[in-house]
């Protein structure tokens, strides 16, 4: 099956179904633009893109251990605020070193009379995790269980 | 890698197949099933777990096995409690997902008249799809007592009968639960999801028991052919999910503390008899307790609607739970190894247990028979009632498969429904469906799964359980 591939400002996401859960291949230019993209692609898997009238801003700022335990951290963190406060992000401003992620994101709140949820993302795996770093970019790997 | 037949439906995955595994790998198949399996990436999975520290006996895998992150589903690894690990990746982020079915003596004949009314009652009563609120906010202090009391704090709240705690697997819940040990994280996440189904493959089910094949023991059970039953599946929610993720990261971070090397990051884990280990057995157990009290104040809920349909003919009485069993879990339990009795830690990945007549840990009343083991199909097909077994106490860990297990990813399920009317097709079949989207009917419909009778075959054949029942579908809720 041909894997669905989409650009977002941050980076190119490729989306790998598995058997039961779905895959996300990142890559973009700098870690902190791979994390944005890793975001935008969260979203994206739980939402269409729209343009919504009211916008929501977080800040954020979370450390972890190692840059694959803090990708974890980081799309955990946005998965944990869909799930309670209902909202979701498409914008991101971040700074990612490799113990922290500082900055600001900015969404909206999901409507469901509006808007269709496309996939429900139960959680973040660690399952064949890598975040990788070359004179090209940077790519991650990130299974998600549905 | 090679799987060595060792029988007709079952291959082993020999040590040495893979790099670091203690214990050889164990395969309940056909011969049909094990192309996809080789290809499919999940014998690497078990592998991968047959070298876990501890790991003893072999590491099993149920006919429904499929590719999943760090055990496959349908996996079942034992590790010794002395020098054993314990491991969330080997149980899933959804704790204890699990099924429990209802009985009633309401003829099919008399249900399906009104089944589009009894699914719209269904659909309003049980709160279903992605990020749904319950009925019940609960304070911070309610939401500890659930995870301490699981279904028994739902029945004390007037969402059940005491009966039902009797035929819950553990008696609704396990002891020594530590909501203590629970982040604010997790709290949050179930605050607002205590008694609600949740979305993917989780529904409620009303069925025609279609064929009897064990008379007495249906009997026992309350389970009559003709008659209609309700099967319930769902699990600890956003809470259970938040569990297994705040332990994953304490666990991969002490893991080579303890000397423990990681295959997968997924499969990280800790000595069983280490703070960690302990925390999240602790932990397990509470989100465990959750999802009792979940399916609970669920079950309570579909009988007021049925008794709303058929006012006068039904109190929630004549709707007795027949049984309720866990299939993502990790338990304790007492294992015949070499002849003698041993305590294991046995975590059971989309695996039911299967325990014998005469079991200590079955129901009384439920002890000449073999533990209902519930055994869910797809919901254009068939679901199967059947009862453990002497063999899967002495071979798998007495345990079973807990479904017909996926075939395809949700993407290419929702391919091959592109220019199909599932809705229409299952409603071809006798089968009307209420859903939050149509994308989950596509996403859960009949060609996505294995051929339930093809896994229910092997399962019976090998000797792992044996037929009581056989339901049909009438009416389905999805999330």
């Amino acid at each position: 099956m041909k894997a669905a591939v989409t650009r977002c400002q941050y980076g190119l996401i490729r989306e790998i179904a598995t058997t039961a859960d779905t895959a996300l291949q990142i890559r973009a230019l700098s870690v902190s633009e791979l994390f944005a993209a890793a975001g935008w692609g969260l979203s994206w898997l739980l939402i269409d893109p729209v343009i919504a009238a009211e916008s929501v801003t977080r800040e954020v700022d979370l450390s972890a251990g190692d840059l694959e335990e803090l990708l974890v951290e980081w799309l955990t963190e946005l998965l944990y605020i869909f799930d309670v406060d209902h909202l979701v992000f498409f914008e991101f401003e971040l700074t990612v070193t490799e113990q922290r992620v500082v900055g600001c994101i900015r969404g909206f709140r999901f409507d469901p009379s509006r808007m269709a949820l496309k996939t429900a993302v139960k959680a973040v795996t660690w399952h064949a995790l890598s975040v990788r770093r070359s004179v090209r970019g940077c790519r991650a790997h990130i299974l998600f269980d549905l | 890698m090679e799987l060595q037949r060792a029988g007709e439906y079952r291959w082993i995955l020999p040590m040495g197949s893979h790099p670091g595994m203690r214990v050889p790998g164990c395969i309940y198949a056909d011969e049909t099933m094990i192309p996809s399996i080789l290809k499919d990436g999940s014998l690497k999975q078990v592998a991968n777990a047959a070298g876990l520290p501890g790991a003893t006996g072999m590491v099993l895998a149920m006919p429904d096995i499929h590719y999943g992150y760090g055990l496959p589903i349908g996996g079942i690894l034992a590790c010794r409690l002395t020098d054993g690990v314990i491991s969330p990746g080997g149980v899933g982020f959804d704790i204890n997902c699990g099924v429990r079915l209802l009985a009633t003596q309401l003829p099919a004949s008399h249900v399906i008249p009104v089944i589009d009314r009894l699914l719209d009652g269904l659909y309003q009563a049980v709160p279903a799809g992605v990020g749904s609120s319950g009925k019940l906010m609960l304070t911070g202090k309610e939401i500890r007592q659930v995870m301490m009391d699981g279904a028994a704090w739902a029945v004390r709240s007037g969402y059940g009968l005491q009966m039902d705690i009797d035929h819950c697997e553990s008696n609704g819940a396990m002891k020594d639960a530590c909501p203590e040990d629970i982040s604010d994280h997790a709290v949050d996440r179930g605050r607002g999801q205590l008694g609600t189904l949740g979305s993917g493959n989780h529904f409620v089910e009303v069925q025609e028991i279609r064929k009897v094949f064990d008379a007495n023991t249906a009997q026992m059970w309350g389970m009559q052919e003709g008659c209609v039953t309700v099967m319930i599946h769902t699990g600890s929610r956003g809470l259970g999910h938040q569990v297994c993720t705040d332990y994953l990261k304490i666990m991969n971070r002490v893991a080579s503390r303890y000397g423990i090397s990681l295959p997968d990051r997924q499969l990280a884990c800790a000595p069983c008899h280490s703070p960690e280990g302990r925390q999240y057995f602790g932990a397990m157990k509470a989100a465990a307790n959750f999802a009792w009290a979940n399916r609970q104040c669920i079950s309570h809920w579909v009988r007021e609607a049925f008794c709303s349909v058929f006012p006068g003919e039904l109190t929630e009485r004549d709707m007795p739970l027949v049984y309720d069993v866990a299939h993502n879990i990790v338990k304790v339990e007492r294992h015949v190894l070499d002849g003698s009795p041993v305590d294991l830690m046995v975590h059971r990945k989309g695996a039911t247990r299967a325990f014998p007549a005469g079991h200590d840990d079955l129901p009384r009343a439920y002890r000449s028979a073999g533990q209902p083991v519930i055994i869910p199909g797809d919901m254009g097909t068939a679901s199967y009632l059947l009862a453990g077994t002497e063999y899967a106490m002495k071979h798998t860990f007495g345990s079973a498969c807990h479904g017909a297990g996926r075939r395809l990813s949700r993407k290419a399920a929702l391919q091959q429904a592109r220019h199909r009317s599932i809705l229409e097709e299952l409603r071809q079949k006798g089968v009307r469906v209420r859903a939050a989207g149509r994308q989950t009917i596509a996403e859960e419909m009949p060609d996505a799964y294995k051929n339930i009778d093809e896994v229910i075959h092997v399962v019976t054949e090998s000797g792992i359980g044996t037929l009581v029942a056989e339901m049909k579908p009438l009416g389905v809720i999805k999330g």
